[in-house]
């Protein structure tokens, strides 16, 4: 037993060293819920100057009513940057219900390759809210898409679009497409035993069946500039009449998206831990995006003995 | 002027003289002394002993085997000894021995395999009694392995996780997670070849077929110049070299898994084949009659082989290969379809040469190959994924006994490394990567041993990447002081780089892909600080206890956030990040009796840090933030015993209690409806710190029942009766939300329940 005590003499100082190794770093504490305020808005080059959708986050706990979470009495203005970044136009909003609020210029048409700035004030609440987004250019398809393909055939059916780039970045593409005719046996054999078999799932749930990110590095650019899109055959969820939309987007929807669709896993994230997802707003979180698209319709065919 | 001249001339012929005296004596005894050398290995199948104690008991001056089982007692005064051999599990080897002047006897010595522990050791020397365990090392015995209870099978890493410091993510993986670091920390070398993805069935089981193996060491920390490449640890297996006295083998069939090894003897030489595979078949053809989502295909096989010549009595060479590979095929709709591929190959031929009486020295050439092939098919679109590494080397090392006092190491590993990385979609190439660069390492490590109760190491290792063209210096350093009889206080120091990254999902290797450095894109560095105190107690007893700290910098890992890498250029594939770990091991083990085993208790922090990753969401310019990765277990106990109820039956058990692993509670929700694109609510949690939170506790107990007997009188046979997770404690693992509910549901995902298991194996 003396042995054993004179041996041991010298752990007291690994003990000590320990202690003030552990004693001198803080641990993490969990956050409790705080409400942020919540901005959704896309602009489409082209089209109308869109909706804003303003809320506030709930705890996660509770159910999502957008109704309930809606905020009113805000103050939100769109602007036109030139090139320098002054304002160049202004767009004032209304609110038409609580949470959504309309533009009061129904003509101007939201330009390709422009850059806007979303602001947001509120009457009664300090939070205030800063957003930019720069619209892809001009995306457009230039080839004669043929009216009929036939499902899985050898004549796969190609798209090539000019170029929206605007920056030194790819382009990021989602290639939706919507059926006319969504009912369940115009399914397709994958997308039919999926809903067949997955009673989470309906047939609704594909009528407008987009695709994943699709980086411009897996097309073809062509010598022109064009890029050249081979729409693969998984994006047919119908048989029959559908329109095919090719969509540009900008870096804030690109990074809402990626961020989003691999929170909760499926990337190299370890099970349990979850990131926030990648927001673009100053003073609160959403989404500001914008959007360059053009579309076709293609009738997919049925092909024998299928 | 003149008396200054005077006084420094009398100062300077004082130096001179000093240093003709601290020369002279060792001069004298160079020429006077002796040395003793040789291979120990087992008497009764000739394998080399690896770390195998030798001394000398009157001088009390002894050595321990190197990887190649070579002894070398230099500096010994002239006369008469008792050299003493031990190893665990072999009976005591003495023999008388005369030494003359300048005399270089060499003395192989054979090791008679000891059945039953033994209770009392009467006269053993210091060096003899204390195990020869470096700072931060700890070491396996393939018995432990095999007869630990087991999920299924019996496995080298899910062995070594039961030691201090080391960490599983889950009970589906064999992944190590050692003092803090993730498994691509840890080099993990098969008969010195570097293994790039050691598991089967998506990370359940490790490579290693316990059959096949004769060492298992593991370096947690502090790690000396020989090795690098990783900034974490070393895990260096070598197979057994075959029986060289007779020949043999064993068969053992068990539910899911079944193994063939047989070894022999040749001519100066021995073999040895082991081979593994799975047998699922039969289950799966049972399960598919009343389900559909059962694979078509499912299964894993490897093999290892080993042949040994020895040319002459100093030149040993061996030729060592492994191969295996998992296969899935699974048609989860009709027109949907995914398979697996993947799989290791290694080969190392070495030479190994007792250069001279001071001097031995290895040659090793190695080549190993890393593959993955995940492809999926779903409604005619294929995607495919074709990974691959190659790796090319050679290596030399040599060992110098220069005098009685210092042992100089030195070594180069030299090598072509290249990784192919190429995705495809719709059959187009969506990404392709090819990177082949050369890489050298040299490294020299002197131990000086100034006196007895002192031993001094330091070395450097110079590291050289083409790609990136990083060189990078690594320097060494330990010591150890004995201050009373069988105490060790041990310190180490190093700083440890790493050239490669590891992409893997813990849940799941099978897709597991390696990356390395480029321009934009270097190299991880780290520091590792530890202190410990090895004990003997009391005779057939050991306790050890360490403490550690390691810096982790310029990490560089696949961003999580980026599903689409077409385009990209390499380096923006990449977040860059650091990490530091600290913790504490403690380790009490019994090594004789009826009743072994040990316990091991860790206390253990880590975390990392990611620019753009865990930020306050709405003042990210306030910078991230460090949060614990989810194998940041703090409180880690461990207890694995082994019981000898009679000379037929013996039991063992193992229990595991940690304190629950990191996850995220997220705080709020929000959803976006309005995606122009899709039909589905672009549903969002937001989160404050993440992984701020505890998972309950993890805990649970394996026992396992042995059986000896014989196989109709033609061998030694054992039943092994084992019952995983005795209590069905369901630990949980992680938990899942669903979106479809509202509010969102969450659900616990759970480990392994209660899983019996029995297998039958007969040796002949």
């Amino acid at each position: 037993m003396k042995i054993m005590f004179r041996q041991f003499r010298y752990l007291p100082f690994l003990v000590l060293t320990t202690a003030i190794l552990f004693t001198a770093c803080d641990s993490l504490e969990e956050e409790g819920f705080s409400e942020i305020p919540v901005v959704e808005s896309y602009m489409i080059a082209g089209r109308p100057l869109p909706f804003v959708k303003l809320s506030a986050t709930v705890p996660a706990n509770e159910e999502y009513v957008f109704e309930e979470a809606a905020l009113g009495d805000a103050n939100v203005i769109i602007y036109l940057l030139s090139e320098s970044g002054e304002e160049e136009d202004i767009f004032r909003f209304t609110m038409k219900q609580k949470g959504i609020y309309l533009p009061e210029n129904r003509v101007h048409r939201v330009l390709p390759g422009r850059t806007y700035q979303l602001e947001v004030t509120f009457d009664e609440r300090d939070d205030q809210l800063n957003a930019v987004t720069t619209i892809p250019g001009d995306l457009k398809i230039i080839n004669e898409v043929p009216e009929f393909a036939i499902y899985q055939s050898e004549n796969q059916p190609e798209l090539v679009v000019t170029n929206p780039s605007t920056g030194n970045r790819q382009n990021v593409f989602v290639i939706n497409t919507i059926s006319f005719d969504p009912v369940f046996n115009n399914l397709t054999p994958f997308y039919m035993e999926t809903v067949t078999e997955d009673d989470a799932l309906e047939v609704e749930d594909f009528v407008n069946n987009d695709s994943p990110l699709i980086n411009e590095g897996n097309f073809e650019v062509n010598a022109d500039g064009t890029i050249t899109i081979k729409y693969p055959w998984i994006g047919v969820a119908f048989f029959g009449e559908n329109r095919v939309v090719v969509n540009s987007i900008d870096s804030n929807l690109n990074d809402l998206l990626r961020s989003q669709s691999v929170q909760l896993g499926g990337s190299t994230i370890s099970p349990g831990e979850i990131q926030n997802v990648i927001f673009h707003v100053d003073g609160g979180i959403g989404i500001f995006g914008g959007i360059a698209s053009d579309s076709v319709n293609i009738f997919f065919e049925r092909p024998p003995g299928m | 002027m003149k008396k200054t001249s005077k006084l420094f001339q009398k100062r300077r012929r004082l130096i001179v003289f000093i240093i003709l005296m601290s020369i002279l004596p060792s001069a004298v005894a160079a020429q006077e002394t002796a040395t003793v050398n040789g291979i120990v290995s087992d008497k009764e199948t000739g394998e080399t002993l690896l770390l195998a104690n030798v001394s000398l008991i009157e001088i009390n001056k002894g050595t321990s085997t190197n990887n190649s089982g070579f002894y070398s007692i230099t500096g010994i005064e002239p006369g008469n000894y008792r050299l003493v051999a031990s190893y665990i599990g072999y009976r005591r080897f003495e023999k008388e021995i005369s030494l003359e002047a300048g005399e270089s006897l060499r003395l192989d010595i054979e090791l008679v395999p000891e059945s039953i522990e033994l209770e009392e050791v009467t006269v053993r020397s210091e060096a003899e009694t204390e195990e020869q365990k470096n700072i931060g090392t700890a070491q396996l015995t393939t018995r432990l392995i095999k007869d630990l209870p087991a999920v299924i099978i019996p496995d080298v890493f899910r062995s070594v996780q039961l030691l201090p410091g080391v960490k599983a993510a889950s009970d589906f993986s064999s992944g190590l997670y050692i003092r803090g670091g993730s498994p691509d920390q840890t080099l993990i070398l098969l008969d010195e070849t570097t293994v790039y993805n050691p598991t089967h069935f998506f990370g359940f089981y490790s490579t290693f077929n316990p059959d096949a193996v004769k060492d298992v060491r593991l370096f947690k920390g502090g790690y000396p110049a020989r090795y690098g490449g990783r900034i974490g640890s070393v895990l260096t297996v070598y197979n057994k070299d075959g029986n060289r006295n007779q020949t043999g083998g064993a068969v053992s069939v068990g539910l899911l898994a079944s193994r063939v090894f047989m070894e022999g003897p040749i001519k100066n030489g021995s073999w040895m084949l082991a081979v593994r595979r799975s047998t699922l078949e039969p289950f799966l053809a049972i399960a598919r009659n009343s389900s559909d989502n059962i694979p078509d295909q499912f299964n894993f096989i490897d093999i290892n082989g080993k042949i040994n010549f020895d040319a002459t009595q100093n030149d040993r060479f061996s030729l060592a290969f492994y191969t295996g590979n998992d296969k899935v095929s699974f048609p989860f709709r009709d027109d949907a379809n995914i398979g697996l591929r993947y799989g290791n190959q290694t080969v190392s031929a070495s030479w190994k040469k007792i250069l001279s009486k001071r001097v031995f020295g290895s040659l090793t050439v190695t080549g190993s190959r890393y593959f993955n092939k995940p492809g999926f098919e779903i409604a005619g679109t294929p995607f495919e994924r074709d990974n691959d590494i190659l790796d090319i080397s050679v290596k030399a090392d040599f060992e110098f006994d220069l005098n009685s006092t210092n042992t100089l190491s030195a070594g180069m590993w030299g090598g072509n490394l290249e990784l192919n990385f190429n995705d495809s979609f719709d059959n187009n190439d969506t990404f392709s990567n090819r990177i082949r660069t050369n890489y050298t390492s040299v490294y020299i490590q002197n131990e000086w041993q100034p006196a007895n109760k002192w031993v001094l190491t330091a070395g450097i290792r110079t590291n050289y990447f083409t790609e990136g063209n990083y060189l990078r210096l690594s320097p060494r350093a330990s010591a150890e002081f004995r201050p009373a009889e069988k105490v060790r206080i041990q310190a180490a120091y190093g700083r440890y780089h790493q050239f490669l990254t590891l992409v893997t999902n813990e849940a799941f290797s099978g897709f597991d892909l390696w990356l390395t450095t480029d321009d934009g894109v270097p190299p991880s560095f780290g520091d590792q600080f530890v202190l410990g105190i090895k004990t003997i107690p009391l005779s057939g007893f050991a306790f050890d206890a360490e403490v550690y700290y390691r810096t982790m910098r310029d990490l560089f890992e696949l961003d999580p956030f980026i599903t689409d890498q077409a385009g990209l250029d390499y380096s923006e594939l990449f977040r860059f990040g650091e990490g530091d770990a600290w913790g504490a091991e403690f380790f009490f083990e019994k090594q004789t009796g009826t009743l072994t085993g040990f316990l091991g208790y860790t206390y253990g922090e880590t975390r990392r840090k990611f620019p753009g990753f865990n930020t306050d969401l709405l003042n990210p310019v306030s910078g991230a933030r460090f949060f614990p990765p989810k194998f940041d277990r703090r409180h880690d106990f461990n207890i694995v015993t082994n019981l000898r109820l009679s000379n037929r039956w013996s039991a063992n058990a193992v229990f595991n209690y940690a304190t629950g692993q990191p996850f995220t509670e997220p705080s709020g929700r929000t959803s976006f409806s309005d995606v122009p694109f899709g039909t589905d609510d672009r549903n969002v949690f937001t989160v404050g710190n993440v992984n701020a939170s505890r998972l309950p506790a993890y805990h649970r107990l394996d026992f396992g029942f042995i059986r000896s007997g014989t196989f109709f009188n033609m061998g030694r046979a054992e039943w092994h009766f084992q019952i995983i997770n005795a209590y069905s404690r369901r630990n949980v693992w992680f938990f899942q939300f669903d979106f479809d509910e509202n509010p969102v549901d969450r659900d616990e995902v759970t480990l392994l329940p209660i899983v019996p298991s029995v297998s039958y194996t007969v040796n002949f």
